[in-house]
């Protein structure tokens, strides 16, 4: 106990306080996992440092490289307080016998924690009366709770894909783990690991730094591992490779052709991250450049380089896990693999076009899609057909630039460029090589973007195509994936998606908004169903599947309102439950809404219809009470006469505001009505005991709420909090 | 190369190997890639890398975890050396079929003609019926032994030849991938004869296990051998 003191004194930052260190050592993490797998220690570690009470205020960060995570919390409590506890025993009555004296009971009770009869004392709790003792639980040392705490910590971090590697019963974890250090102020925590026992020593650079290296703490361990060629902190090696990359194009003339994701990708590729630049052949230039960015980015992990006018340049700049290239024999490796890889790229180019993009079509019939979807083949016949309907949507609707002829071409040319040699080989070009190739071949211009666009978007804040012609494909491409996997029961459930359904989703949605296109969502599911019944593989498409694609869609939409849109959720919900069949119309909707709510009236008027939907819901199904229309003669009070005209006037004025669009003007007229609404509730007992009187009350608010709850529901608006 | 169990110093003892094949470690830009491998028709995968030098992948490094649909335990590393790729690098030829094989033979002299004739027969000549019969007949003899085995008494079965099932499964699973090539499959019918190999496959382990378990007589390899 004495030496235990003396070290913490030593240590710094004591008063009973220390830094936590952890280190797992572990053979290469994927690099697209590890700040994810960082950041879920960080919020594990934190969380057991919390229920332990071994925090005060203090948290724990966590980061990582190729291989190793790091956690530190710079004040761990060495030891948790001690715990003044009060426990309830038996009851008084057994307790005590009829002399007062205490029983064994009582006495078992007391020897139990330790102490006499005496320091037992009587609880009045609404059982009874109960015999208590007052404990003192000490602390733990945190040691001893951190031992236990951290391999559980460690085996909670959520991995896409685990293995074992000491025994089928031993820890899963991404790859095998090396080594563990763990430290609390400085001194070493005795814990295992999938096997390991945790130390003080890390490891540096594979290649460039020792294998063992001795350290006391975060800041010492930081410092040693520089020294070893490992920056252990992402924005280390962030920082390293902009600087190294920029200064090596700028030598030339050039700059960095931009890419976040790349960037991510080397920083947690490499534990000591270096650039250097190599070249190609110019002749190479000649491909269109997606086609060599995406070799390069994609295949290589390079960043291209572009003359400062904008065309690549014959250069590409490679991120290693070296110091320096002293002979060049890392460039001149990268360089060779680089023309390989674009001699690749240049045969299929010629070799793709031997023959036209459409003459692939028939090949599409061997590629499956889904075993009960059928084939590409398949599939392309009926996204022509869907994107022919769309185009007619738009230009019924006044949109009279969409071509059905182009919507059916695309479509058409679309799928071919799967089973091209360049997809196959690149296979994250598929559709941009397709346009690259219908262009090329003199496709209208319309067409070949819209074949090069048609997957987009490919995330939510991704691009979305060109134009109306790619636009009207990759909706009728995204509606009949869902249709179809809905209908065969592949809908997305949990964190599984394997088609990728929500993006979709998410993707006609935006694409929708973004255009402003006049569409019925429902009417395009059915538009999508029906040609799942008209071509092959026929597939009856059930109404119910119908409607769980349409709420689905709405479900994305709700999602674009609220985190793209700044919508509120009340306000939202409102226009929805008036229906959303419009997405352009029901996003105008919701403007009105968020506009209008500001105004005096509108969340108190807000607060009477949630009255009335309750009032009505309390009297039943509307068949027992509802009259066909308000009967004026059974009126009694002119609260209700004066709401009845108001009504049938604001909703006459309302009616023409909404054939125009003009939602806020509409809602302004609305809202004008809370005067005669409020009156209603003041003057009017609704229930009245005449049932006549009372059916009739209940009619004009069941009229009243359905006018008015076209634009929005009201009764969704939550009001403010006075 | 398969080494189980894997001694925990795997990585390092690999790129040992790869020195020792004349690479010096400290100028070359090597570095371990996610890339996890599957064998669909033998019921097999694992987790692990591809192994770059200077951005040319040279290694598949993969520690296995499941084979013939059983849970390893344990579980094997295989290396499978680019050894064509990395002699390509070292002596600098563009080409495989360039590399110095002796004195005065390239690779191309020993291996190309070989090499053109298999992949001439692989993907123009093999006539798609006899394959698929070739198949058949294999999957049928498989199975045949298979049936056998399950019949076996306890002393048929310490001496079935298991092992030659499992060539015949081996068989089946070259012939899938001559028809592959050919290009005559479909996409569900290659769906369908993976799982018809991988269903031989599964079987197969099973019955080696039940063989060796059952056999104790068999001679295991001891760990020192298996390092040896």
């Amino acid at each position: 106990m004495k030496s235990e003191t003396k070290a913490h004194q030593k240590a710094p930052a004591t008063n009973g306080f220390g830094e936590l260190f952890l280190e797992i050592g572990c053979e290469e993490i994927p690099a697209g996992m590890i700040s994810a797998a960082a950041r879920e220690l960080q919020v594990i570690l934190n969380k057991y440092l919390t229920m332990e009470k071994l925090v005060d205020g203090a948290e724990a960060i966590a980061f990582g490289a190729p291989r190793r995570l790091v956690a530190a919390c710079p004040r761990v409590r060495l030891k948790q307080e001690d715990i003044q506890r009060q426990i309830n025993g038996p009851p008084k009555s057994a307790a005590f016998d009829g002399q007062n004296a205490p029983t064994r009971v009582a006495e078992g009770f007391a020897a139990k924690y330790g102490v006499g009869v005496d320091k037992l004392f009587v609880v009045s709790t609404p059982r009874g009366e109960y015999m208590a003792v007052e404990q003192l639980v000490p602390g733990r040392a945190a040691a001893d709770r951190l031992t236990e705490i951290i391999p559980r910590a460690i085996a909670e971090i959520p991995w896409p894909k685990t293995m074992y590697w000491t025994g089928a019963s031993g820890l899963r974890f991404i790859r095998p783990i090396r080594w563990v250090v763990a430290l609390l102020a400085g001194r070493a925590l005795r814990l295992e690991v999938g096997g390991v026992a945790s130390g003080t020593a890390t490891a540096g650079h594979r290649f460039l730094g020792k294998s063992s290296i001795a350290v006391s703490g975060c800041e010492d361990y930081l410092a040693k591992l520089a020294k070893n060629y490992v920056l252990a902190l992402p924005e280390k090696r962030r920082e390293k490779v902009e600087r190294e990359l920029s200064k090596l194009a700028a030598g030339k003339g050039l700059r960095v052709n931009a890419d976040a994701s790349l960037s991510d990708l080397v920083v947690y590729l490499n534990e000591y991250p270096s650039a250097i630049l190599g070249s190609f052949d110019p002749a190479y230039l000649d491909l269109p450049e997606e086609i060599l960015i995406t070799v390069m980015r994609d295949h290589q992990k390079y960043f291209a380089v572009r003359r400062r006018d904008g065309p690549l340049a014959p250069h590409f700049l490679a991120v290693i896990n070296l110091n320096r290239d002293a002979k060049g024999l890392v460039r001149s490796g990268h360089e060779r693999v680089l023309r390989a890889r674009f001699a690749d790229a240049k045969f299929f180019w010629e070799v793709d076009q031997k023959c036209r993009l459409a003459d692939y079509l028939p090949k599409l019939a061997s590629v499956l899609f889904q075993a009960k979807l059928g084939s590409y083949g398949e599939k392309v016949e009926r996204l022509r057909a869907l994107s022919r309907w769309l185009a007619e949507q738009w230009f019924a609707r006044g949109i009279h630039e969409a071509r059905v002829a182009h919507a059916d071409r695309a479509a058409e040319l679309a799928k071919c460029d799967l089973v091209t040699g360049m997809v196959r080989e690149f296979t994250e070009l598929q559709g941009i090589v397709g346009g690259l190739y219908a262009k090329v071949q003199g496709e209208p211009e319309e067409v070949y973007w819209a074949v090069y666009d048609h997957y987009r978007p490919t995330g939510i804040d991704e691009p979305t195509p060109r134009n109306l012609t790619g636009a009207t494909v990759s909706m009728a491409d995204k509606l009949d994936t869902l249709v179809g996997c809905f209908a065969v029961g592949l809908a997305p459930t949990g964190s599984s998606d394997p088609f990728g359904l929500r993006r979709a989703g998410l993707g006609i949605v935006k694409i929708v908004l973004q255009r402003k296109l006049p569409v019925s969502l429902s009417e395009s599911v059915c538009a999508a169903a029906r040609g799942r019944f008209g071509y092959a593989p026929k597939l009856k498409v059930k109404p119910e599947v119908e409607k769980s694609v349409f709420d689905f869609l709405v479900d994305r939409a709700r999602y674009v309102f609220l985190e793209r849109e700044g919508f509120a959720y009340d306000e939202i919900n409102a226009v929805i439950a008036a229906g959303a069949d419009d997405l352009v119309d029901a996003r105008d909707r919701i403007a009105a809404v968020r506009e209008i709510r500001k105004t005096r009236n509108f969340e108190p008027l807000a607060v009477s219809f949630k009255r009335v939907r309750k009032i009505l819901e309390k009297a039943g199904s509307e068949k027992k009470w509802r009259f066909p229309a308000v009967r004026p003669e059974l009126f009694q009070e002119e609260a209700e006469r004066k709401l009845h005209a108001a009504a049938h006037r604001v909703a006459q004025e309302a009616e023409g505001h909404k054939k125009v669009r003009g939602y806020r003007e509409a809602l302004q007229g609305i809202a004008k009505l809370r005067p005669e609404v409020d009156e209603f509730f003041d003057r009017v007992l609704v229930m009245a005991d005449e049932e006549d009187i009372r059916r009739n009350r209940l009619t004009l608010l069941a009229q009243l709420l359905s006018e008015f709850s076209t634009i929005a529901d009201f009764s969704e608006i939550v009001a403010a909090e006075k | 190369m398969i080494l189980k169990p894997p001694p925990a110093d795997i990585q390092n003892l690999y790129l040992q190997s790869i020195r020792a094949i004349g690479i010096n470690l400290s100028e070359h830009d090597i570095r371990f890639e996610e890339d996890n491998w599957e064998s669909p028709t033998l019921g097999a995968w694992g987790i692990g890398w591809q192994v770059l030098l200077d951005g040319l992948e040279i290694t598949q490094f993969t520690y296995f975890q499941q084979c013939g649909g059983i849970d390893l335990d344990p579980v094997s590393v295989e290396l499978t050396y680019g050894l064509d790729r990395i002699a390509a690098y070292l002596q600098n030829v563009d080409n495989v079929f360039d590399i110095r094989w002796s004195g005065d033979r390239s690779y191309g002299e020993v291996r190309l003609a070989e090499e053109q004739q298999f992949s001439a027969y692989s993907f123009d000549y093999a006539d798609p019926e006899i394959t698929r019969k070739l198949f058949d007949l294999h999957e049928r003899e498989a199975n045949a032994l298979l049936e056998a085995f399950g019949g076996a008494d306890e002393e048929g079965r310490r001496r079935f030849p298991v092992l030659a099932a499992y060539d015949q499964c081996l068989k089946c699973s070259h012939l899938f991938n001559v028809l592959d090539s050919r290009g005559v499959i479909s996409v569900t019918e290659r769906a369908t004869l993976i799982g018809r190999v991988r269903q031989i496959a599964c079987r197969i382990a099973k019955a080696y296990l039940m063989q060796r378990s059952a056999a104790s007589a068999a001679p295991q390899a001891k760990p020192a051998e298996v390092s040896a």
